[in-house]
């Protein structure tokens, strides 16, 4: 379990993130937002990629910063921006990232084989990045963040790049993959959160204005408004003037 | 991993073809050098007196000398030439016997020095006794002094003809600045590429934390510049033994008219490793400096702009000071010695073999030498240090948010 504690961030005055509190447990979130509200800060935080202003992020009671490599072992991040050395090729990327994610010797070709079957990049995978359209690179990005078989997973903007087929596919990946793991994915489109989120949490202006179970938020929001009838319906409703 | 992640960069395809051909470069000068049939003569002469001399033998070939010497003035007086020698086969033997001459003047000159030193020592222990301030360390280090310098030596004649020409290779030559140059090629985006290729958010956000990282990329680098140094310095020793043949390397240091005053009893070996061993750890210091560098910028060529003007500006000020202003503008021998003060500012000169052994200077022999050799190498230790230290604190801290 993840939580968030009076969690802030600032960029010398501007403030990014008003103090966040909020418990993540093995589920799968939806991260809503326009943009500059505060998804990718939140993010970046939770993979220990940026240190927040105030507050802290403990995971299974332990501050994140503390486990440091234990907590990053455990870690799966997909960026938003991803690009990588087109001069390797997609296995060569992968096993560079097994390396990194201290994958042991023995390990690495069974994980490379799976996250690559994952992604169905196996038969590409001789091939140089460089000549691989973008919604194989986002592929090759998802099979990195999900090949150390993590249990915290975070996804920024997951589908950019993917073609419906590969949408529907992801889709169905991280579904297998939910049990027993926490995942926050963020993303413009409400139909991927719909489809994939248990729950939800919305962010504007760095403040965390909605937050719980997609059904039931749904289901509030219809007792509220009676034109609201699906999520994104609800996310018109909060961002319309954004 | 990250070593194989830099060998496969196309630019390393690149800089092994510049590698070869400064390689091929040095292998043609050389042999150009080497086909020089006055060497090969001179060559001849000194295996056929190779090993001791008598002193009959040392005034019999200074005689000779003498004689040729004078067969070359009457010719160039009268032309007139012994019916023996041809203007050719003269020019050869005096070349020969020049050479053969040199030894043996500069190990009489080796025993007038070792005789000076012993004249020095006794008179300034007696004056040290007449003032009442010669204490034991003084006396132990005079005795042991005088054991050294009053010991015989030996006249001894070997063709030093390789190793004098291995040591002038092993000096700072346009391939060590071609070498850094490709070295500042190859490992300016060392940090920045992440950047530029935007693939930092997923390695940083792997196990593996930056300091970590970062001390695997620098042994990354530094593994590729110790292979690469090593081969091309193995090249050039290969291309000097196979024109010259290098003999002598068991003659004490000291033989080389250049290390006349070294204060250790090495051998022309130990002294070649010593210098080979800090051309490569002088050029690790550099990589560390490189790769400290592009921890600091998220672009390669702001990177190589930077190590370019901090490594070579500095030389390139030296020699256009050196070189356009002295002789452009008759710049006085006093500013001349200040630019001299200001090459060893700069990192390159670590490179240049004849700053680790510092001469004695005659007059010192008997005070503290000012012994550079220990001084290059703890500067150039704690130099890769602190760049290292740096280049560690910037990665890991500098650039998280």
């Amino acid at each position: 379990m993840i939580e968030f504690i009076e969690v802030e961030k600032s960029y010398g005055k501007k403030q990014v993130l008003k103090p966040i509190n909020i418990k993540l447990e093995h589920s799968i979130y939806g991260l809503l937002g326009p943009n500059g509200a505060g998804k990718s800060t939140l993010m970046r935080i939770m993979v220990d990629l940026s240190k927040p202003t105030k507050g802290k992020v403990v995971f299974d009671g332990k501050e994140v910063h503390v486990l440091n490599e234990e907590y990053r072992a455990r870690l799966g991040y997909l960026p938003q921006d991803t690009g990588f050395y087109g001069y390797m090729t997609g296995e060569e990327i992968l096993r560079y990232f097994a390396c990194l994610k201290g994958i042991k010797k023995e390990m690495q070709n069974e994980c490379i084989k799976q996250a690559l079957e994952r992604v169905n990049l196996l038969e590409e995978r001789k091939k140089k990045v460089g000549k691989y359209s973008g919604g194989m690179k986002r592929r090759l990005a998802i099979a990195v963040a999900l090949m150390n078989d993590p249990s915290v997973i975070v996804l920024d903007e997951p589908t950019v790049g993917l073609d419906p087929k590969e949408r529907v596919q992801f889709r169905e990946l991280l579904k297998t993959m939910s049990k027993d793991r926490t995942i926050i994915l963020s993303t413009h489109i409400v139909s991927d959160v719909d489809a994939l989120a248990d729950q939800i949490i919305m962010l504007k202006n760095g403040e965390i204005i909605c937050n719980g179970k997609t059904e039931e938020i749904v289901n509030r929001e219809e007792e509220k408004d009676k034109e609201v009838h699906s999520l994104e319906d609800v996310y018109m409703k909060y961002f319309k003037e954004v | 991993m990250e070593i194989k992640k830099i060998l496969k960069r196309p630019i390393m395809f690149v800089i092994t073809i510049l590698a070869v051909i400064g390689v091929l470069l040095m292998l043609l000068f050389y042999t150009y050098k080497g086909k020089n049939s006055y060497q090969d003569s001179i060559s001849q002469l000194l295996h056929q007196y190779s090993g001791e001399l008598s002193e009959a033998e040392q005034k019999n070939i200074l005689e000779k000398k003498e004689e040729l010497e004078e067969y070359i003035f009457q010719f160039n007086e009268n032309h007139v030439l012994p019916q023996e020698y041809s203007e050719d086969s003269l020019k050869v033997e005096v070349n020969q016997y020049n050479a053969l001459t040199k030894q043996i003047q500069y190990y009489k000159e080796l025993q007038a020095d070792r005789k000076k030193v012993v004249e020095n020592v006794a008179r300034v222990r007696k004056l040290e006794e007449k003032a009442g301030v010669l204490g034991h360390y003084n006396k132990t280090l005079y005795d042991q002094i005088e054991a050294d310098y009053s010991k015989e030596i030996r006249c001894e004649v070997y063709d030093n003809q390789g190793v004098t020409t291995l040591f002038d290779v092993l000096e700072l030559h346009t391939w060590d600045f071609l070498l850094v140059l490709l070295f500042v090629i190859l490992y300016c985006g060392m940090f920045s590429y992440e950047h530029e290729k935007s693939v930092f958010n997923s390695i940083y956000s792997c196990r593996d934390g930056r300091g970590s990282l970062y001390i695997k990329k620098l042994r990354a680098a530094m593994t590729i510049t110790f292979v690469y140094s090593i081969i091309l310095m193995t090249a050039s020793i290969l291309i000097v033994y196979v024109q010259y043949k290098i003999t002598g390397v068991s003659e004490p240091l000291q033989t080389i008219q250049e290390f006349k005053y070294y204060p250790y009893n090495w051998t022309i070996l130990q002294g070649l490793l010593f210098v080979c061993s800090m051309k490569v750890i002088a050029l690790e210091v550099m990589t560390i400096f490189i790769c400290t560098v592009s921890t600091f910028f998220k672009k390669s060529v702001i990177t190589a702009l930077v190590c370019g003007i901090l490594l070579f500006g500095g030389m390139g000020f030296y020699y256009y000071c050196n070189y356009i202003i002295s002789y452009g503008a008759n710049v006085t021998e006093f500013a001349s010695n200040v630019i001299e003060k200001m090459k060893t500012a700069v990192c390159i000169p670590f490179l240049e073999s004849d700053t680790y052994f510092e001469m004695y200077d005659e007059i010192n022999v008997l005070g503290d030498p000012l012994n550079r050799m220990w001084l290059n190498l703890i500067v150039t230790l704690l130099v890769g240090a602190v760049l290292f230290g740096l280049g560690l604190w910037s990665y890991s801290k500098k650039q998280r948010e």
